[in-house]
């Protein structure tokens, strides 16, 4: 026989089922070349060199494992659709007196030459594509590098050998499945309706129990921390609920509508239903998966996009003046030479200065049980919620405006946003502090109080107080005691060049060792903390609408395939129907109202996952310091309202290829 | 009066590729009164379903016309072909046509549901045919829960229960065993006795020496007819048989 034989078969057989193979090769290709793109970028030379890359690079790293996972997933998906709809093809190849091996033989190639085909495009479209998403990526986090184009040898490799060995699996997969079939079963494979599915009351109970269970977790769980440990329960939680309810109560759903006599019996809703109960179980799944990636493309787009509008106020909110320098375990002495090298500093550049203020504070973790501030040592955790005692003293909070009370040493005054407010007194190790006062108000401005945990702030007598509590702590936490700090904020009247050429002047001049030794001293300043923190959420941002692509293509895909492989089982059903008397008008209409139902019912259930998961997302962004609920709620909105915009029109494709199959 | 009337009715198919044409009719004429029983004979080819399709309206006369009421079929305009054929024509195939996704009931229901009708009105029709038909018990089975007989019991009632003109049934039998096809037959002319026009096309001697009168087509033309008049179903099955000899012989011997 010809050499080429098979390879010729194989090749008509793939173009004879082009509508079938098209969309799948445009799946590889897409994922193929992003999966190139992400590789390229996190490898990127160029990139390396910026400052604070080193998030983006982990963020754009872990991008590439999700890319990666999800097209092993997606593509084994979406080549059971294509098996599915070819097993008749081959039962008859058999039957025509094809040796299963020769079948093989032309899978075989068949699956090479789609290979072939889309990685090769798929690494082109990646390495054509990836100048244009670099600068889309640099102009997410505010920086500007020219690159050359370039073509990345290890990006190349690992995606032809990760794409291989999904095709690889494919291939096994698909040769099984006709190796451990029969040709009479091959032959009707495709024909096969399901029996009316029973409705199943545990499943519905599960599934109502897991979804109830993860808005639960969204909805009251309030503490930051607990969210970031509990939110992939939660997101568990809710795919298993979504699974189980699509499952069960969408036939129940579908039941009561076909109970309701005067609505089932109409012509737009009688087809449809009734079409819809006969195949409820792969709809299920069907519908499960598309509800899932879409909630999954909403929930990080419309999160990063959050994070990433509210940079500003998260500046802001962690650094409310542009300079600040951190002296620790400082004597008179330091605290004379900080504010010697400010002013010279003002001096030397002729820069303007204002807003200045400074403040003595120590800062230490306490698990908080009831009045006992317990010291979490080693191993063993106290009993109690974890907060942060922020201590302070009464000369720094009457500087800065607080009212003048007098406080002997073992009273204290105390402030808290969120936590308790009924407190009479304090156990700290062997001392007891009586509070003197609940304050209503801080004037301690440059403190940030926005944080994950309860902060208390203690105002204590003087600096002794202070000491005697460090010398405490220290007996604990022994060499990770934190310090006594002593901080200086203030304003330059600049552009942010000037800021932080400012604090690097500011750090020069507390750097140069002096008679008494050096210092421990820290400068930092809110253009450069701005820069490092828009590398991390615009990182965030492009990962986040870049792998909204990836879901909404796989979303686009699942459908498509769904809509055209149900299409031709629909074929038939309308045939008959229109021999029995239905005008090709009723078969559009009553094909819309099907499409209209598989469609638009993953899509608000999607929304109603987001609206549910909304109070938890929002205090996880929180936890990246963004505490601006409105701007959320805005980027929310207009996310899912894009989002449902691109979903009417593969709404609208897809009808039409149905259409076309079926009329 | 005649019910249905098919005048020089002609039909030539064009191949896909090219312009081989193919006459499968070339020049029909008959008519059915109303409330006659009419079987239609021939070989395979010999153009029964090509009528067929025509008198349903499903397919377009190359030339002739198809008067069902004195309303001319080809002057209907397409969109509302489909509500007339509905209204007035009644169908029962040889493989059921019933739609996997209906209980047998809904199979019955669904001219009506196309027509707008409530459930209730749907339902009142529905009963005395059921009952009929013997199928009142089966209602809520699904298609592939009964068996062939079963399924063109529901079938017909779905024909009946738009109460049409004609009943214009394409091989009924051809699917069913000899007993099945047996107690269809015998609904049939049930049903004709209560007055339903019903036209059929088989293959089959037995179901066609049922009929009342019983028309050949050979070559795209009515060679001829015979009436059943007085004779018993034996006897017409002996006509039946031997004009059907005739036919496939030529004719040569007897002349």
């Amino acid at each position: 026989m010809n050499r080429f034989f098979y390879g010729r078969l194989a090749f008509s057989n793939l173009k004879k089922n082009g509508s079938l193979y098209l969309p799948y090769v445009l799946a590889v290709i897409g994922t193929s070349a992003m999966y190139y793109i992400l590789m390229a970028i996190s490898r990127d030379e160029g990139i390396k060199e910026m400052p604070g890359s080193g998030d983006l690079a982990a963020i754009l790293g872990l991008g590439c494992g999700v890319i990666g996972i999800f097209a092993v997933i997606f593509l084994f998906y979406t080549n059971s659709f294509l098996m599915k709809r070819r097993k008749k093809e081959f039962g008859l190849f058999n039957i025509l007196g094809m040796e299963k091996r020769h079948i093989a033989k032309m899978m075989f190639w068949e699956i090479v030459m789609v290979a072939f085909v889309s990685i090769l495009l798929g690494i082109t479209a990646g390495v054509l594509l990836n100048k244009l998403v670099t600068m889309v990526l640099l102009h997410l986090v505010s920086f500007e590098v020219p690159f050359g184009f370039h073509i990345s040898i290890e990006a190349i490799v690992s995606t032809v050998i990760l794409f291989l060995c999904i095709f690889g699996v494919t291939l096994i997969y698909n040769l099984f499945q006709v190796q451990k079939a029969k040709p009479i079963e091959l032959l009707q494979s495709a024909s096969h309706g399901e029996k009316e599915p029973k409705t199943r009351w545990l499943l519905a109970v599960v599934g109502i129990l897991a979804l109830g269970g993860g808005y639960a977790i969204a909805l009251f769980v309030e503490n930051p921390v607990d969210v970031l440990i509990l939110f992939f329960v939660a997101v568990i939680l809710v795919i298993l609920g979504t699974y189980c309810l699509f499952t069960a109560g969408s036939i129940a759903v579908l039941k009561l509508m076909r109970k309701n006599k005067n609505y089932y019996y109409k012509t737009r809703h009688f087809t449809s239903v009734s079409g819809m109960i006969y195949r409820m179980k792969q709809n299920a799944v069907g519908l499960s998966n598309i509800c899932i990636l879409s909630t999954m493309v909403l929930v990080m787009v419309s999160g990063t996009i959050s994070l990433y509008m509210g940079v500003d106020s998260s500046v802001n909110n962690r650094y409310p003046k542009e300079i600040n320098v951190t002296g620790y375990g400082l004597t008179e002495n330091g605290r004379e030479r900080i504010k010697g090298a400010v002013a010279q500093a003002a001096a030397d550049m002729e820069i303007g200065i204002e807003n200045i203020s400074s403040y003595t504070n120590l800062s230490f973790t306490v698990s908080k049980d009831g009045e006992n501030l317990n010291m979490p040592n080693g191993i063993k955790v106290p009993e109690g919620e974890m907060s942060i005692v922020e201590w302070v003293t009464l000369e720094d909070y009457q500087r800065m405006g607080g009212k003048k009370v007098e406080l002997r040493e073992d009273e204290v005054l105390v402030y808290t946003k969120i936590g308790d407010k009924e407190d009479q007194a304090y156990h700290f190790l062997d001392k007891t502090f009586q509070i003197k006062e609940h304050l209503t108000q801080l004037y301690l401005t440059d403190m940030q109080t926005d944080v994950i945990y309860d902060v208390y702030f203690v105002v204590v007598k003087d600096e002794k107080v202070l000491q005697e509590i460090y010398e405490l702590e220290k007996s604990v936490y022994k060499e990770r005691a934190s310090q006594i700090v002593y901080v200086t904020a203030l304003d330059v009247k600049g552009e942010e060049e000037q800021e932080i050429a400012f604090g690097k002047h500011v750090s020069e001049l507390l750097a140069a060792g002096t008679a008494e030794g050096e210092i421990d001293v820290r400068v930092e300043t809110r253009a450069e903390y701005r820069d490092s923190f828009m590398m991390f959420c615009g990182g965030f941002l492009f990962l986040g609408i870049f792998l909204g692509f990836v879901f909404l293509m796989a979303t686009t895909l699942i459908i498509y395939y769904k809509q055209v492989s149900e299409g031709y089982e629909d074929k038939a059903r309308f045939e008959i129907m229109q021999k029995v008397g239905m005008s090709k008008k009723e078969v559009r209409s009553s094909i819309r109202s099907q499409i209209l139902k598989v469609f638009f019912l993953p899509l608000v259930m999607a929304c109603i996952h987001l609206l549910a998961a909304f109070p938890m997302i929002n205090r996880l962004i929180f936890l990246f310091g963004m505490a601006d609920m409105p701007l959320f709620a805005i980027c929310t909105v207009g996310t899912v309202g894009v989002f449902a915009l691109i979903y009417a029109v593969v709404y609208g494709i897809t009808a039409r290829s149905y259409y076309k199959i079926v009329g | 009066m005649a019910i249905l009337e098919v005048n020089n009715v002609k039909k030539v198919y064009t191949t896909r590729f090219g312009g081989n044409q193919v006459q499968a009719l070339s020049d029909v004429t008959f008519s059915v009164e109303k409330g006659e029983y009419v079987a239609i004979m021939g070989e395979s080819g010999s153009g029964k379903t090509t009528l067929l399709n025509i008198l349903a309206a499903l397919d377009k006369a190359t030339a002739g016309q198809v008067l069902l009421n004195g309303k001319n079929l080809s002057a209907i305009r397409e969109r509302e072909l489909s509500a007339f054929r509905r209204q007035n024509l009644g169908f029962v195939f040889q493989d059921f046509n019933l739609l996997d996704t209906f209980s047998l009931q809904d199979n019955i229901f669904l001219p009506l549901v196309l027509a707008g009708k409530g459930y209730n009105e749907m339902r009142t029709r529905l009963m005395p045919i059921a009952g009929k038909l013997g199928i009142n018990e089966i209602l809520g089975k699904y298609p592939y829960e009964v068996s062939g007989g079963q399924k063109q019991r529901a079938a017909v009632a779905r024909a009946l229960i738009t109460n049409p003109q004609i009943i214009l049934a394409d091989e009924p039998t051809g699917a069913l065993d000899s007993k099945a096809a047996e107690s269809l037959l015998s609904m049939f002319q049930g049903i004709n006795q209560e007055g339903q026009t019903i036209l059929m096309v088989t293959h089959s001697i037995k179901a066609a020496s049922c009929a009342k009168r019983v028309l050949f087509i050979k070559d795209g033309q009515v060679f001829h007819q015979i009436y059943k008049g007085s004779s018993s179903d034996e006897e017409m099955y002996q006509k039946i048989s031997d004009t059907l000899t005739v036919i496939t012989t030529g004719g040569g011997k007897h002349e």
